[in-house]
């Protein structure tokens, strides 16, 4: 097996420690980590699994060894480069303020290079492969490698501005969630369920269902985390029914791989890398269920903003992608190392901490979730709020714990798998894997006749008519969607009535990767246009602070502020008389990049203005304590006597320029 | 070949055989109850409006606020009137119910111009307010109070009060000059 892959595999091990170190510095405050913990999480940790899982997976169901293994290597250090730079920079306050993607500029380009690296050795091992057609697997990690530099790259263009910006951002971060942490390790499963359960795969029909229902479906349900904002309805609208329907195409599956591990038997108690499997299939499923309730108003109404996300988002990148880690070790390792695991008893002990762990940290952040949005919401018999901010925050704290203890319990299973892992490195030695790289040409179809074929034209003609139908009147809308529906069916019969004998349009596609790439790019690539264009077509504001407001504003991004304030005030009766009148699109038009945030950790900023006078705010940024009781904001002393650049020249206090920042939110220009 | 389990292998590709079987039935049904949800969420929402979308539903659950309100002073008129969503829920019922009598920017046809600063009931907030609950009679104008609701009324009156006197050119003035009195 070639080195990469090994160096790759090592790399997941490196990556923990990343993903581990944001618990322990207490000095430094929760705004300037919290990326650090999200990004370690997901591009570290969930970045290496994938890396290594693709590089690993690829080799064997394409016959062809690694061709550029310099290449992967420099992939892999370039990878960890930008992660610690990452990890390094935004602590020190160096940030974009968009999240996921907090890191500056050089870092975003760097990014985007390890990717071209990334994307250069998965090309060549699918032009020289042995094996005929490409396996599902494949299919994924080709989406991976076309959608997620695609919208980090647009993401990081700073283009955008206000609502554009946020539905720009929330694409990106919906790419991140679905073709990072979700589909490439859907494609790790496709490979690993039958080899390590040394099953077939229970079904090749629902994995073509899955794969192009999810890259055609995914981006669309992107506005789901901006629903209730300043957003048009039709926006939010499609969100819903794209993220409607997402729960039973995730759902198909995450069953194809549960009944792929039918007839395992016993081994399905006694192997970690099953039992991680299964939990971790069960672990989606449980998430695509949460995910449906969250894209709808109500549900989103009552949690948004709260800890609910923070259960959601956790339930994916613990149960879902951490759960899948362990399974890749602990069916990698052995092997790499040519010998066996440890310890079977400390894996099995592993899988328990880390159900507990998720199911306490899980359930505490649903708690927390539904008990902070009814306070929010709950007012007496004269129609006066009943709770202050501060009350509704105080009433946590059993959830929080719950939080902690999950937390750490889970954290705590990792570290025995890590000692587990290291012990069993230890009494092996590396050595190279064995598999079937036979040097045959294999024939290939020519991507032309299967672009230019009728599966494809339907696709084309069926989203056409839906995309008409979202353009068109009511009636005429009924009309295409009932079209579309009739030609979509009848595209389906055609497939199903087709002469057994020979093989399918589908199964021609997979002998070439240029014809399935391009097919991606342009289903995934349709919808973000045809949802984006409306807002990107805007010319963008023009902002209308002063010198010394926009410099607060650099404050606030630099100190994260974002990840536990929003400045969206949503439409309804209780936040208007929390906060102020309702937050329209023109508020923040001039914002770059939009501050609109996803988190109530703190109150909305939206219209602070004016709501304490300066004096008030020196007081509350120096010591919170002084002011709000039982606030959980950190002090922020230190911006006194640091200086920040005013445009045009001279310079003023950081403590000024944020204070100066604040008082304008929510004032008109 | 035939798998005890999973039934016929159709093909092996990448060194992993595969199966062929199809999702279970009640699949099915979740998939058409979720693809009936999101058609319906597009067409009873952005296609035709029958179930309102959060800003609507937001307004409509303000005036019904408004409508249980107390008092109605000359004050809490005025500051309706700053209100960007008061006025605008007011404009809405305004272009829907007023425009036949009134013209389509309030510039006067049967009824009187409603931009200028002459007004026959009295241009004192409440006046209005109360003109368009209880309505003139004598001069042929309903009452709005009962079909529109206490809270849509105070709000068509905030709009009112950001349209007048801008004297757009229309029916000639009606009524006594009013000016607010100094304070």
């Amino acid at each position: 097996m070639a080195w990469g892959v090994l160096s790759l595999a090592v790399g997941v091990v490196l990556a923990l420690e990343l993903a581990l170190a944001p618990d322990l510095p207490p000095a430094l405050s929760f705004g300037r980590l919290r990326p650090v913990h999200t990004g370690a999480a997901v591009f570290a940790l969930v970045g290496n699994l994938v890396f290594a899982g693709i590089y690993w997976s690829s080799q064997r169901l394409l016959k062809v060894r690694l061709p550029h293994p310099r290449i992967a290597s420099a992939h892999f250090w370039l990878w960890q480069l930008c992660a610690a730079a990452a990890a390094v920079t935004v602590p020190l306050g160096f940030s974009q303020g968009k999240e996921l993607a907090e890191a500056v500029w050089p870092i975003d380009l760097a990014l985007a290079a390890a990717w071209i690296l990334f994307a250069i050795n998965l090309a060549a091992m699918i032009r020289r492969r042995a094996e005929p057609r490409l396996y599902v697997s494949i299919w994924f990690y080709i989406a991976t490698a076309i959608a997620v530099p695609a919208f980090h790259l647009l993401n990081a263009a700073p283009v955008f501005a206000g609502v554009a910006d946020a539905m720009v951002q929330a694409w990106y971060a919906q790419a991140a969630v679905s073709f990072f942490l979700v589909a490439p390790v859907i494609g790790l499963v496709y490979d690993l369920a039958p080899r390590a359960g040394g099953r077939p795969l229970h079904s090749y029909r629902i994995a073509i269902l899955h794969f192009w229902a999810l890259v055609l479906v995914f981006g669309w349900a992107a506005p789901q985390s901006l629903l209730n904002g300043a957003l048009p309805d039709w926006a939010q609208a499609l969100a819903v029914a794209a993220g409607l329907l997402l729960v039973p195409l995730l759902l198909a599956g995450a069953l194809n791989g549960l009944f792929t591990l039918r007839g395992t038997g016993a081994r399905l108690r006694t192997d970690p890398v099953l039992k991680f499997l299964a939990a971790a299939l069960f672990f989606q499923v449980l998430w695509a269920v949460d995910g449906g309730l969250l894209t709808t108003h109500a549900m989103s109404a009552l949690v948004g903003g709260t800890d609910w996300r923070s259960g959601h988002v956790h339930l994916a990148a613990l149960g879902w992608d951490g759960f899948m880690v362990a399974a890749l070790l602990y069916y990698l390792v052995p092997r790499l190392w040519g010998t066996e695991l440890r310890s079977r008893a400390a894996a099995g002990a592993h899988l328990y901490m880390a159900t507990v762990g998720l199911l306490l940290y899980v359930f505490s952040m649903w708690l927390a979730g539904a008990t902070q949005g009814v306070m929010w919401r709950a007012e007496d018999a004269a129609g006066r709020l009943t709770y202050t901010f501060i009350e509704t925050a105080v009433a946590l704290r059993f959830p929080v714990w719950g939080r902690a203890i999950g937390g750490g319990l889970y954290l705590a299973g990792f570290l025995v798998m890590v000692a587990n892992l290291a012990l069993t490195i230890r009494r092996g030695r590396a050595v190279d894997g064995e598999f079937d790289a036979a040097a045959a040409t294999v024939p290939r179809e020519r991507s032309r006749a299967l672009l230019w074929s009728r599966p494809v034209a339907v696709t084309a003609a069926v989203l056409a008519l839906v995309v008409g139908a979202g353009l068109a009147n009511a009636l005429a809308s009924v009309g295409l969607l009932i079209v579309a529906l009739l030609l979509a069916l009848a595209g389906v019969a055609a497939t199903v009535l087709r002469d057994p004998g020979t093989p399918s349009w589908h199964q021609r596609l997979e002998t070439s990767g240029r014809a399935l790439a391009v097919l991606v790019a342009l289903a995934l690539f349709s919808g973000a246009a045809a949802e984006l264009a409306p807002f990107l077509a805007r010319s963008p504001a023009d902002d209308p602070s002063t010198p010394l407001e926009r410099a607060g504003r650099e404050v606030y991004i630099a100190e994260g502020c974002a990840a536990c304030h929003t400045q969206m005030i949503r439409p309804f009766l209780w936040e208007v008389a929390r906060y102020g009148e309702v937050s329209s699109a023109d508020d923040s038009a001039g914002d770059r990049p939009s501050l609109w945030g996803s988190r109530r950790i703190g109150p909305d900023l939206a219209r602070t203005a004016g709501a304490h006078d300066a004096d008030w705010h020196v007081r509350h940024l120096i010591d919170p304590r002084t002011v709000a009781f039982a606030s959980t904001m950190p002090s922020y002393r230190h911006l006194i006597a640091e200086r920040i650049a005013i445009a045009g020249g001279g310079e003023a206090s950081k403590m000024d320029a944020l204070v100066a920042y604040l008082q304008r939110l929510g004032r008109s220009p | 070949m035939i798998d005890p389990i999973q039934g016929e292998i159709v093909q092996t590709t990448g060194g992993i055989p595969q199966a062929d079987n199809r999702l279970p039935g009640w699949w099915l049904w979740l998939f058409w109850i979720a693809l009936a949800l999101a058609a319906g969420t597009w067409l009873g929402g952005s296609a035709f409006h029958i179930v309102p979308g959060p800003l609507d539903r937001y307004l409509a659950d303000r005036t019904a606020a408004l409508d249980t309100g107390g008092l109605v002073t000359d004050d809490m008129l005025a500051s309706l009137a700053r209100d960007r969503l008061a006025v605008q829920a007011g404009a809405a019922a305004f272009q829907k119910n007023c425009t036949r009598c009134h013209g389509d920017r309030a510039e006067g046809k049967v009824g009187p111009n409603l931009t200028d600063g002459y007004w026959i009931g009295g241009g004192a907030p409440v006046d209005i307010y109360a003109t368009i609950v209880e309505g003139r009679n004598a001069k042929g104008m309903p009452p709005w109070g009962g079909e529109l609701g206490r809270g849509l009324c105070k709000q068509v009156a905030a709009y009112i009060l950001t349209i007048r006197d801008q004297n757009l050119p229309g029916k000639p003035p009606q009524g006594a000059r009013w000016q607010p009195e100094p304070r």
